[in-house]
């Protein structure tokens, strides 16, 4: 089937359980987990009609998957791997724009009531979609380098450098935009 | 583009992702944070980051849970009943393959055997009880006669059917509902 494509296989610690997540644990895991995975989607695809769909997916397929996974943090870490694998795959379809193409001219219509939004927009429309997945796993997760590699796909070391340049990228696009003000609160 | 690394970036992470930036943060880290680019770099993306996940997340429209896991539980039912129809298309192929030899098989031996068609076909000129009776002792007599000489070919695929109709009824009974917690 299509859509199991999306599916990551799970890494060798994650081993099939016999019972999974019942409903009341899942609703717990979904009320912690489901804000941040929103503001993942919307923000690197820009798109928060989108982020709606994939998220929905995102639950369905963890929810599929049927998993016994080592604590929450492994099962939050598995779930962003799903919603990578979708963004990817969403990219990859003839009617989207390919991963590391073209800039999302919607990326910063996502937020427009916040000034922390309104700052980092600009920036992430400048950076490709591949570039954002890697930021915001890293500054907006904080997620460490192993862990965006299992996430993304990506080699660890790829990541340390991908991650270098896009973040002065940015860094150069925040500082042009608080007209050179310290970093440092 | 040379990628060096202040060797400080891991205190500097630290501190923001327990949350003690700035107000808790060594004097000295700080004066550093504040000279060294590369932490300054890492402190500007971090925090413009951090906001915009707290910004962004705060506006997430979330469908309830329950209709999500509602939701799963329909789609592993339906991926359920597609995994079982494969096996039950090829049972079913199989039998009516089988069911059609074994009529043909049984049509011909009948007609090989000789069995009195013709009684049948006139049995309304004779008294309708009597000949109904007598014909239906016969043609039962000529069925026993016919199972004790059963053919070994088409024995063989009929015990064969049973076999496969049994296991998938095993198979079933012993499946657990894959939805159940």
């Amino acid at each position: 089937m299509f859509w199991q494509i999306a599916l990551p296989k799970p890494a060798a610690v994650e081993q099939p359980a016999e019972l999974r997540m019942d409903s009341d644990a899942f609703a717990a895991f979904y009320e912690r987990s489901a804000r941040p995975l929103w503001a993942y989607l919307a923000r690197v695809s820009g798109n928060g009609a989108l982020a709606d769909d994939l998220m929905q997916e995102a639950f369905l397929r963890f929810l599929a998957a049927q998993l016994s996974l080592d604590g929450e943090i492994a099962a939050r870490r598995y779930l962003f791997r799903i919603a990578t694998n979708l963004l990817r795959d969403h990219w990859r379809r003839p009617t989207s724009d390919s991963l590391d193409s073209v800039p999302e001219p919607h990326a910063p219509a996502v937020l427009t009531d916040s000034h922390a939004a309104d700052m980092l927009g600009p920036a992430l429309a400048a950076v490709t979609p591949r570039d954002r997945q890697l930021l915001w796993l890293a500054y907006a997760e904080g997620y460490s380098h192993k862990e965006i590699a299992e996430i993304t796909g990506l080699q660890s070391a790829s990541i340390r450098l991908l991650l270098f340049r896009s973040r002065r990228r940015v860094a150069q696009l925040l500082q042009k935009q608080t007209k050179g003000a310290p970093p440092c609160d | 583009m040379r990628l060096i690394a202040c060797p400080r970036e891991k205190e500097v992470s630290a501190e923001l992702a327990s949350g003690h930036w700035p107000h808790a943060v060594a004097a000295d880290l700080l004066a550093h944070s504040r000279a060294c680019s590369r932490c300054g770099e890492l402190l500007l993306v971090s925090q413009a980051f951090r906001q915009a996940r707290q910004a962004t997340a705060a506006q997430a429209p979330l469908p309830a849970p329950g209709m999500l896991w509602w939701r799963a539980q329909l789609r592993g039912r339906g991926e359920a009943v597609q995994k079982l129809e494969r096996p039950f298309l090829g049972a079913q192929l199989f039998t009516l393959a089988l069911t059609l030899a074994a009529a043909a098989l049984l049509v011909a031996s009948q007609i090989r055997r000789g069995v009195g068609w013709q009684p049948w076909a006139n049995w309304q000129d004779a008294h309708p009880l009597a000949t109904a009776w007598q014909e239906t002792a016969r043609i039962a007599a000529s069925c026993l006669d016919w199972f004790a000489h059963w053919p070994l070919a088409l024995l063989l695929p009929s015990l064969t059917a049973v076999a496969l109709f049994a296991a998938i009824a095993v198979f079933l009974a012993l499946q657990t509902d894959p939805n159940s917690s």
